[in-house]
């Protein structure tokens, strides 16, 4: 199953709640598009009983004063179950993004593997938090998580400019290029419009 | 001295130091703090530490020395099984040996002392021409209010070292304190200050153990180290405290210009552990590195970490912590990775990697990384899982016991930390290790 949630500034606050209790053997895959204008919070739950599997690819876009909160919990109970956390963050202006990503490998949950991916852009004067946990009760798992906070190369941003774009659409060119990978996983183009209808008014 | 905390006590424990009025009142106010902050509301469980319980002063029965010879026959015998006398004979430029509240030994190698470098007893040093530093830089780092054992600490704080080495000064042998904790129900509250000049280096070793006894024990011990423009210190301790120990450490160092900040850290022992050394990069270029490894078994909470704050720009800080859960203990790795909007082109790396033994044990991962400048780069890797069968098959084939398999892998898994360690100290280190996997077998 795959299901696809877009919020986009049309709403000034934004916040949602999305639990999943998935079903033995069941596979979901859940991408995430939240573009930020104000405060956002973000809840996401997901217990996995076994052979369940999640894959969760979420991209935040967050500018102006922008405040974004973003809880991803997971449980893992089941033998062989497996969840994917992809986060592609990009902030900008005076916009804060506060994470905490948590993992539970509870007993019996053998063979279960849970892996957070997390990639930030910062610029101007954002601001980044990120709370990656995993929490193991049970040797025979692989529990990972990655982060990498960086920011937009000057070298790629000059090339941009040097064909003619301003700053701010050459920064949002190179912050579409780097969720290109979520946005290819949607299929349905009335979709896609509508999010590059949302970055555009977002410039 | 009786058991438990009050102001009699800590006017006590002054007056028998013979303090100067001032500290006398910073215990004060750090007595006053300590009553009017709740216990941590995070963390490992502590409600088996009762301060009413803890003797917070015990003094042995010998003043300090400054020959082995001359300390009293059952406390040098319990230094030389430890190995202390011989390291400082063979590697050593200087030690430091504490016997419950008090320093019992200390000496300097002459070549050392010649050099300018200063090493003595913290209460000595309050008495020498180093007391206006002292003063400047006391509890400056780890002030009373950091949290409630910090102000505990200044309350009661007793022993340790202060250490001064003066500017473009190599000290080539690294200088060691070694606390021996043998008094049951009583708290060991060492400071450590250490102020390294402009261009100087220093390998500091500290090491910790005590035998078992059935009531709680406190360490609550304090290091301060200042790091001067392109000095170098490293920071290496073996913690091996006994099973009924709440070791409840801090641990600063600010680093400035160019100066770089180097910890190396094995915890083994311990009850219960809360131990987050920490590294404030306050100048331009200035750098931090973490290796640390931390083995809980049986009975065991230990919650260790690192932190590190980046204030200025292109510092840089790298972090690589293993941890080791068997037998039903519990493992926690903490960390914090803070990057200020002025901190223009700082690196981070943190990579933690955990490794279950078993399925009783339990192994937690908590870093929180709170970056707010643009130009920052920062990286972060995490595992946790168990020993691959593949490694011990290969091993096995090989013609080694699964348990010295396992022993093999482990020891593999934490060279990162022994390779960083004088040969003796990471000799010890690896025993500590066949020991804690021969009782997991």
């Amino acid at each position: 199953m795959k299901i696809v949630q877009i919020l986009t500034p049309n709403f000034s606050d934004i916040s949602a709640s999305n639990k999943f209790g998935l079903k033995s053997g069941e596979k979901i895959t859940f991408i995430q598009i939240l573009i930020g204008k104000i405060e956002s919070d973000f809840q996401f739950f997901a217990s996995l009983p076994e052979g369940a599997k999640l894959n969760v690819q979420a991209a935040i876009i967050a500018r102006d004063s922008c405040k974004f909160k973003y809880n991803y919990h997971v449980e893992h109970f089941g033998v062989n179950s497996e969840s994917n956390f992809n986060l592609i963050s990009s902030l900008s202006g005076n916009s804060q993004k506060e994470t905490e990503m948590l993992i539970h490998f509870n007993r019996g949950a053998i063979g279960a593997v849970g892996v957070e991916k997390e990639s930030v852009i910062l610029s101007d004067r954002a601001k980044n938090v990120s709370y990656p946990i995993i929490n193991s009760d049970e040797e025979k798992i692989n529990g990972s998580h990655s982060l990498s906070s960086g920011h937009i190369d000057t070298l790629q941003l000059q090339y941009l400019r040097t064909r003619g774009l301003s700053e701010t659409e050459a920064r949002n060119m190179i912050t579409r290029a780097k969720i290109l990978s979520i946005l290819n996983l949607i299929d349905d183009d009335d979709k896609l419009k509508y999010i590059q209808e949302a970055l555009n008014e977002q410039r | 001295m009786p058991k438990g905390l009050s102001e009699d006590i800590v006017r006590e424990i002054s007056a028998r130091k013979k303090e100067p009025k001032w500290m006398l009142n910073f215990r004060l106010r750090s007595l006053r703090i300590y009553n009017e902050t709740p216990m941590p509301n995070w963390g490992p469980d502590l409600s088996g530490l009762n301060i009413e319980n803890i003797q917070s002063y015990v003094r042995p029965r010998k003043e300090m020395v400054r020959n082995w010879k001359d300390v009293p026959g059952e406390i040098r015998q319990t230094f030389e099984d430890l190995g202390i006398p011989q390291a400082e004979r063979v590697g050593l430029a200087g030690v430091g040996a504490q016997f419950d509240s008090e320093l019992v030994y200390h000496n300097v190698k002459a070549a050392v002392a010649h050099q300018g470098v200063y090493y003595d007893s913290i209460e000595n040093a309050l008495h020498s021409k180093y007391r206006g530093m002292i003063h400047r830089h006391f509890m400056q780092l780890v002030p009373p209010s950091d949290h409630k054992f910090a102000a505990l600490h200044g309350a009661v704080w007793s022993g340790g070292s202060f250490v001064y080495v003066p500017p473009h000064t190599s000290v080539q042998f690294p200088l060691q304190s070694y606390f021996r904790f043998n008094a049951p129900g009583a708290g060991q509250f060492e400071h450590t200050l250490i102020i390294v000049d402009e261009g100087a280096d220093l390998h500091f070793i500290e090491g910790c153990s005590a035998p078992k006894y059935n009531i709680a024990n406190l360490h609550a011990g304090c290091v301060e180290i200042f790091v001067k423009k392109n000095a170098s210190v490293k920071y290496s301790t073996v913690e091996n405290w006994s099973k009924n120990m709440y070791n409840l450490n801090t641990k600063r160092a600010i680093v400035e210009t160019g100066g770089k900040m180097e910890w190396v850290t094995g915890s083994f022992g311990s009850h219960v552990s809360m131990l987050y050394p920490m590294a404030i990069l306050n100048g331009p270029g200035a750098s931090m590195e973490y290796t640390g490894v931390t083995f809980a078994g049986e009975d065991q909470d230990l919650d260790t970490g690192v932190k590190v704050v980046h204030l200025a720009p292109n510092t840089t800080s790298f972090i690589n912590a293993k941890s080791l859960a068997k037998d039903g203990g519990k493992n926690t790795f903490r960390s914090l990775v803070k990057v200020s909007g002025r901190a223009k082109n700082a690196k981070s790396y943190t990579d933690c990697q955990s490794l279950m033994l078993d399925a009783k044990s339990t192994s937690n991962t908590i870093p929180k990384f709170d970056i707010s400048s643009d130009s920052a780069d920062i990286a972060h890797e995490a595992n946790v899982g168990k020993i691959s069968e593949e490694e011990i098959t290969y091993l096995r084939s090989r013609g080694l016991s699964e348990s010295d398999a396992r022993a093999l892998i482990v020891r593999g898994f934490t060279n990162d930390v022994s390779k960083e360690l004088p040969f003796e100290y990471a000799a010890e280190m690896n025993n500590l290790i066949r020991l804690e996997m021969r009782e997991n077998m």
